[in-house]
This record gives structure tokens, sequence and C-alpha cells, in this order.
């Protein structure tokens, strides 16, 4: 019934001059109350959104997730000012230097784990999903930004921004190779997981070493096309692994096994 | 509202955790009793939508709580039997930083923050970093995250868990006061507290729900298997061996044993009043 009609109805049925039963008006007054103080309670509070989320996500651990970053990149730059001919050869370094900005990722994103708030953080309105997907965000943005600010200064330092397509391409792939990798053990491993993805990336950056070492010909431009088919492979497994995480948020499942 | 657990169980490798467990839970508080290793977490685990059960759901109102989503973990508070902490957050920091997964807006959140720290008495302590807190204290904390986003659904796993006996009976009246209209769901080792505050419990045994009702109807299934027997302390010994001795007491130079037995143990034995701590070590007898 709509409000006018019911208004309507009540007008006319008071018109009649009908006698108002108290202890029927008192039943009715109780009965609306009741009703009232229902659709109060399943009323849903108001929630923040995901953008409000992810600045909350930033208010808490964004100190943690930048300033390790800060570190790698402090580090890189202390490695680009001291070590000789590391400029000339910085495509052998590129790929080096990337896995180490996923390395200081990985703290922030084990944080929970390893402090055992797991359990409790997955039972939030956010779930564990959500969680890993706003750090991961705030991880790859800073990653993002050291990777940049690496390759802007070797380009400074070389004074030409010849082979930039490349050096992008060899920062990339490792990053790609190392990050999902990460999620992966995230994932599928029940404890240790921290300790496990640090030697993961740690084993990366030493064998993109050890590649540049004995197949330096893999720098050459003539196989731009096998780092750029690397580059889609790998940005489909990473592709698949969100996609997976974002199945997990919709089916209200965890991501990875929760200790 | 209505939690309807409908044959859930739970399997790791060949261990059944959880044996085909189907109940409805109406609003009210509900004790989950069971010896270490019953099945107590990891029902709870499932309740909260943190384990996958290898067969059967649970409904919430008739629809599947995954499909449900963060629907349901908004209605959702838990307190994990053994959960951390971060090391630098002050208790304020943690019950912040737990609101804003919640989702509750930042100024909605610094007034439930400071209301709850009033509740669980750590307004002074409430800038103070969680990893100088006592065991009690940190417990404490857990407790005020869980109740938040004014859950409609609580389930505590060990709740009064190092809590000292003042701090026990605050606990129960906080949750005997919130319970009104809302699914309690607790679990602990102290049979009293359960006694205290529960309107119906559930015990459990093996992985399986063995027993649920009132603490009158749950103690009525003890009535007549509780005798009472004084002895010489060198009998009490033996009787130790032979029966299931829920207490003893010394009574000068002799001792009475509280049996536990379905036939009158001996001529002396008298029947005594069944509590459901009684209950509880009758059903777990099989166990020994």
């Amino acid at each position: 019934m709509k409000d006018r009609e019911l208004k309507t109805y009540l007008q006319g049925s008071l018109q009649q001059g009908a006698a108002v039963r108290i202890e029927k008006k008192r039943e009715t007054v109780a009965g609306c109350r009741k009703i009232m103080r229902e659709q109060a309670e399943s009323l849903a509070e108001k929630r923040t959104g995901f953008w409000q989320f992810l600045s909350d996500v930033f208010r808490f651990e964004g100190l943690c997730i930048f300033g390790l970053q800060a570190g790698v990149l402090l580090l890189i730059c202390t490695m680009l000012g001291t070590i000789e001919n590391i400029i000339d050869n910085a495509s052998y370094y590129i790929p080096v230097f990337t896995p180490l900005f996923a390395l200081a990722g990985i703290p922030p994103l084990l944080r929970s784990q390893f402090y055992k708030m797991g359990e409790m953080e997955s039972v939030t309105r956010a779930s564990n999903v959500e969680i890993l997907l706003a750090k991961l965000i705030l991880a790859g943005a800073a990653n993002l930004i050291g990777i940049t600010v690496v390759l802007c200064l070797i380009l400074y330092a070389r004074q030409s921004d010849g082979g930039l397509g490349q050096m992008i391409l060899y920062g990339l792939v490792p990053y790609l190779v190392c990050i999902t990798t990460i999620l992966r053990l995230i994932r599928l491993r029940r404890s240790e997981k921290l300790s496990v993805c640090a030697v993961a990336t740690i084993g990366f950056c030493a064998g993109w070493i050890i590649l540049a070492n004995r197949m330096p010909q893999i720098y050459e431009p003539s196989a731009t096309g096998v780092w750029i088919l690397l580059l889609f492979v790998f940005a489909g497994f990473f592709g698949r692994e969100i996609r997976f995480m974002m199945e997990r948020k919709r089916e209200g499942k965890g991501y990875g096994i929760i200790n | 509202m209505e939690l309807s657990i409908d044959r859930l169980t739970k399997q790791y490798g060949r261990k059944i955790a959880v044996d085909c467990v189907s109940t409805v839970l109406k609003p009210g508080v509900y004790g989950l009793l069971g010896e270490n290793g019953a099945g107590k977490t990891t029902l709870m685990r499932m309740l909260c939508a943190i384990l996958e059960a290898t067969a059967g759901e649970v409904f919430l109102d008739g629809k599947e709580i995954c499909a449900l989503g963060a629907e349901y973990r908004d209605l959702l508070g838990y307190l994990p039997q053994d959960f951390g902490y971060y090391p630098n957050y002050t208790a304020k920091e943690f019950l912040l930083y737990m609101a804003a997964l919640k989702g509750i807006p930042r100024e909605e959140a610094e007034k439930r923050t400071d209301e709850l720290l009033e509740v669980v008495s750590l307004k002074e302590a409430a800038s103070k970093k969680v990893k100088t807190f006592s065991g009690g204290m940190k417990q404490r904390v857990g407790i005020a995250q869980a109740l938040l986003n004014q859950p409609k659904i609580l389930i505590l796993d060990e709740p009064t868990a190092g809590l000292d006996p003042k701090e026990r009976v605050r606990f129960r009246n906080l949750i005997s006061d919130y319970a009104a209209g809302r699914i309690v769901i607790l679990s602990t080792h102290i049979v009293s507290d359960i006694e205290a505050i529960a309107d119906k419990v559930l015990l459990m045994r093996g992985g399986k729900l063995v027993s649920q009702g009132t603490v009158p109807e749950l103690t009525k299934e003890a009535e007549g298997k509780v005798w009472e027997l004084s002895v010489s302390k060198m009998e009490a010994k033996a009787w130790q061996e032979k029966a299931a001795v829920a207490n003893l007491r010394h009574e000068g130079e002799q001792v009475v044993l509280r049996i536990l037995a379905d036939n009158k143990p001996a001529e002396e034995a008298m029947p005594c009043e069944t509590t459901l701590e009684d209950l509880y070590l009758y059903s777990m007898r099989g166990n020994k």
C-alpha cells in the first residue's frame, strides 16, 4: 500500500467517528515499535568502500611497505654509484635489481602470517584476499616507483635514452617471475612462507647473475623478441593468479592456507 | 536469525576432525564443550568460513555462508584460540586497524574503540604497546576486537583463557548482556563458565556432536550416575584405578570420592546431585 493510500484510508476511518479502542491502540503502537526496532537492527551499518579501505591499509601498512622499498632503492643507488662499469653493463644488472624490489614487498605481504594475525584478519569484512590485494597494489605501486627511479638514474648516468625499451623488459620480466612465484607460494605453502619466498627471490637474483655471465647473448638486441615473449608468458601467469584471487573473493573463500 | 549447520565434515587425510555435525543455532549463548582434539576449533573455523568443509554446509537464514561473503563476515565477530598481534601497535591502534579491516568508518571506529577499551578495562593502557601486555590483557584486546562491528554472530574460542577470576566474571556478564538477539558460540574447558552463561550446551567428542541441550536437560542425562563414597586413604587409591573418579576430598582420615558409574559402585555409595562437569566427565569416560 502506498503512503498516500494509507493516509486516505486512516483519515477515512477517523472521519467515521469510530471510538478509538485504547487497548487496541496501545497494541498497535507496540507492534509498530517492534517492527521499527527490527527494521533498524536489520539495516546494514555504513561500511567503507574499497578505496577508503585501501587508504586505511596505506595508513597502517604504508610506512612499512614504502620504507622497505626506499631501503632497496637506496641500496641500488649506492651500488650504481660505487660498482665499476655497472652503468655500462646496466642490462646485466637490471634483472638482478628488480627482484630486490619484489623481495622488499614480501614482509608486508606475509606480515599477518608471521604475527599469527591471519585467522583474525580473514574473518573481517575485508577477508584475507582483499587485504592481500590492497597490500599488493601498494607494494606494486612502490615497486614501480622504485624501478622507474633506477631506470631514470641509469639513463641519466648514460646521458642517452637508447635501449630504454629493452631495459624495461629486463626489469619487468624478472619482476613478474618473482611476484608470481611469491603469490603461488603464499597460496600453496602451509608454513614458513616468508623464508621460502625470500629464498626463492634471492635465488632468482643469483640466477639472473649466472645467466648474464654464462649467456650474455640473451641481452643482445636480437634477443628482444624472446624477452617480449617471456613478458607475455609471465604476465599471463601473474594475471591468472590475480584472477584466481578474485574468484576466491567472489566465492567468499580465503586465498592460501590460513594458519 | 538462524544458523543451520548441515552435515558439516572436515577431514585431514585419514583423520576426521569434524564428523557430520548438524544442528540449528538461534539467538542465544551456546557453549561448546569437549576435550582437546574433539573438533571444537575446527568447527568454529568452518563456521567462520576460514576453513573449507570437506562435506556439508552452513546456512544463515537459508543462504550458504560462503555465498554471502562479506555480508556474512560483516555479521561475524571472532576470537581465535591462539592469536597474535602486531607488536608495534598500541591497544588503540590495534583496534583501529581491526576496525579498518571490518570496514568501520574512521569516526565511528574511534568512538567504538574508546567504548570497548573501557568495557574491557583497558582504557588506561590504550596507548601502551600490545607487546607489553600480560596474557589476560592481550585476551581482553582480542575480545574487544571481536565486538568492534557489533556482530550478530559472535564466535569465541577459549575466550576466558588467561583471564583472572574477576575478569572472567566481568566477561561472563558482558557476554550475557551482549547476547540478546544474537548468536554467541563459545568454547572453553572451564565448565563453570559455560554453566553460568550458556543457554544451550553442545558436547563434542571425536569430531561428533554427542549431546546438546540446556544445562538442566544435560545434567538430567547424568542423573543417577554420580555417587559419593567415603573410603580410607588406602582404598581411595584402588578406587581411582577401577572407577571414574570425578573428584576427591579429604575429610579427616577418610576420603570422599565422587564416582561416575551407571550402577551403584558400592553398598555405602550415596547418589548425589549432578553438575555439568559430571556429565562432561561421564561422557568422556570412554576416551580414557
